[in-house]
């Protein structure tokens, strides 16, 4: 699992742990689910 | 104090994340996903059996859909699971390979009975003799899936068909009943109440609609068989009136002018409609809601003190429970669809429109770029 810092469109940053290992300046789709967990999305 | 139970393909889970189940009167099909740690979870298998309870209740029984997700997130991931009651088999297999003929005379208990043949419901329930007979033979086209048949059926006739779910022993069934309305109505989940006490229920929100959908002041019931053409009238008030026309089956052969004075009450009654959502409440389908220890709102405002749940969603967190529900007149004959949209205020684009706008609100994505 590798450790990432991203930066939403609001201005908050967020760090989380993803399986991949997403090069700088990629950008991701986040749901918070209601548990506390997230599912990621590759979108470019 | 209270505590919900799963049960995924015979095994008991204890540590569900989150379930969320959904029950309308409409489309007949329930729902229900549940939410848990992946590792805690064994072989799944589409189609196996899930059970959810709460309170000693049996809220869903169904299988699991060929349809999961499985999310990452910090240290865990957790996958989700949707389900659907047995319904969905009968949404999912056909009548016949080939074309089906139902003979002049047959009981509609019968055909329903022999279409509820390896869906894995349970039969026992389903009334064999209702006493209505299709008036003509009634070809069935090949790939017509059996739901759709035994909807067809009940709205023509005036009947209801629904799941009824029950723990017996160590195992939970779906039992399918089938019969008339008025048979259907005397069933206990039909009489089943729950009252909310302002002390051990937490009522969240609570609202009561006024709608005039199906207003009229005289309505006119016209059955016309070919040959005999009848018209019944009920009607209150003098003119000019506000006119609405039904047509009946001619399959029914009550008097006509008991049919109109029965359609004229039911549209009455859809005007009053009462949504709500409890905290602590474990409710199901056809159960009367009884409202009339809220003292606060209970008496000018409400006009029944109970209610009759035709839609519900809960949402069980830990051992806690959330329903959202929608409440008619328990005198309402729900298997009438005119008369049930009317008093739930949506058509069924707009019901579908509800679960999926929920779905959405649940969890919304949002953008983000990775910066280190």
């Amino acid at each position: 699992m590798y450790v990432k810092k991203v930066r939403y469109s609001d201005g908050r940053e967020e760090t989380i742990r993803v399986p991949v290992d997403y090069d700088l300046g990629t950008i991701l789709a986040i749901t918070h689910k209601r548990d506390g967990s997230i599912v990621v999305n590759l979108v470019t | 104090m209270r505590s919900a139970k799963f049960t995924i393909s015979g095994v008991e889970y204890e540590l569900i994340s989150n379930a969320t189940i959904r029950r309308t009167a409409l489309d007949m099909i329930s729902s229900a996903s549940l939410t848990l740690p992946s590792r805690d979870v064994g072989v799944l298998s589409v189609g196996g059996p899930v059970s959810i309870e709460y309170a000693d209740k049996v809220l869903f029984h169904g299988m699991i859909l060929p349809d999961w997700n499985v999310a990452f997130s910090s240290g865990a991931s957790t996958i989700t699971i949707p389900c659907a009651d047995l319904t969905y088999r009968l949404a999912h297999m056909v009548v016949g390979a080939s074309v089906v003929t139902y003979t002049i005379g047959t009981d509609i208990g019968e055909i329903v009975y022999s279409l509820l043949d390896g869906t894995g419901i349970d039969r026992h329930y389903i009334n064999r003799n209702t006493g209505l007979l299709i008036p003509g033979n009634l070809d069935v086209k090949i790939g017509v899936m059996r739901l759709t048949l035994i909807n067809y059926l009940a709205a023509e006739y005036g009947c209801l068909f629904y799941l009824q779910y029950a723990r017996v022993g160590a195992t939970v069934v779906s039992y399918g009943r089938f019969d008339k309305y008025t048979a259907v109505v005397l069933e206990p989940e039909f009489d089943e109440t729950v009252q909310i006490v302002d002390s051990s229920i937490l009522t969240l929100n609570m609202s009561i609609k006024q709608s005039q959908s199906l207003y009229c002041s005289r309505l006119l019931a016209i059955r016309d068989d070919g040959e005999t053409h009848e018209v019944g009238i009920a009607s209150h008030g003098t003119a000019p009136f506000f006119d609405r026309v039904v047509q009946v089956n001619p399959g029914i052969s009550t008097p006509i002018a008991e049919v109109a004075a029965d359609y004229f009450a039911q549209y009455q009654l859809t005007s009053e409609q009462m949504t709500g959502m409890f905290q602590g409440v474990a409710i199901n389908m056809f159960n009367l809601l009884d409202l009339s220890q809220i003292s606060e709102v209970f008496g000018p405002i409400f006009a029944y003190s109970a209610y009759r749940v035709t839609d519900l969603t809960h949402n069980i967190s830990g051992s806690s429970i959330v329903t959202t529900l929608v409440g008619v007149s328990p005198a309402l004959e729900i298997w009438n669809t005119d008369v049930y949209k009317a008093s739930t205020n949506l058509d069924s684009e707009m019901q579908i429109i509800q679960v999926i706008d929920k779905k959405i609100d649940d969890e919304k994505p949002e953008y983000a770029e990775v910066i280190a």
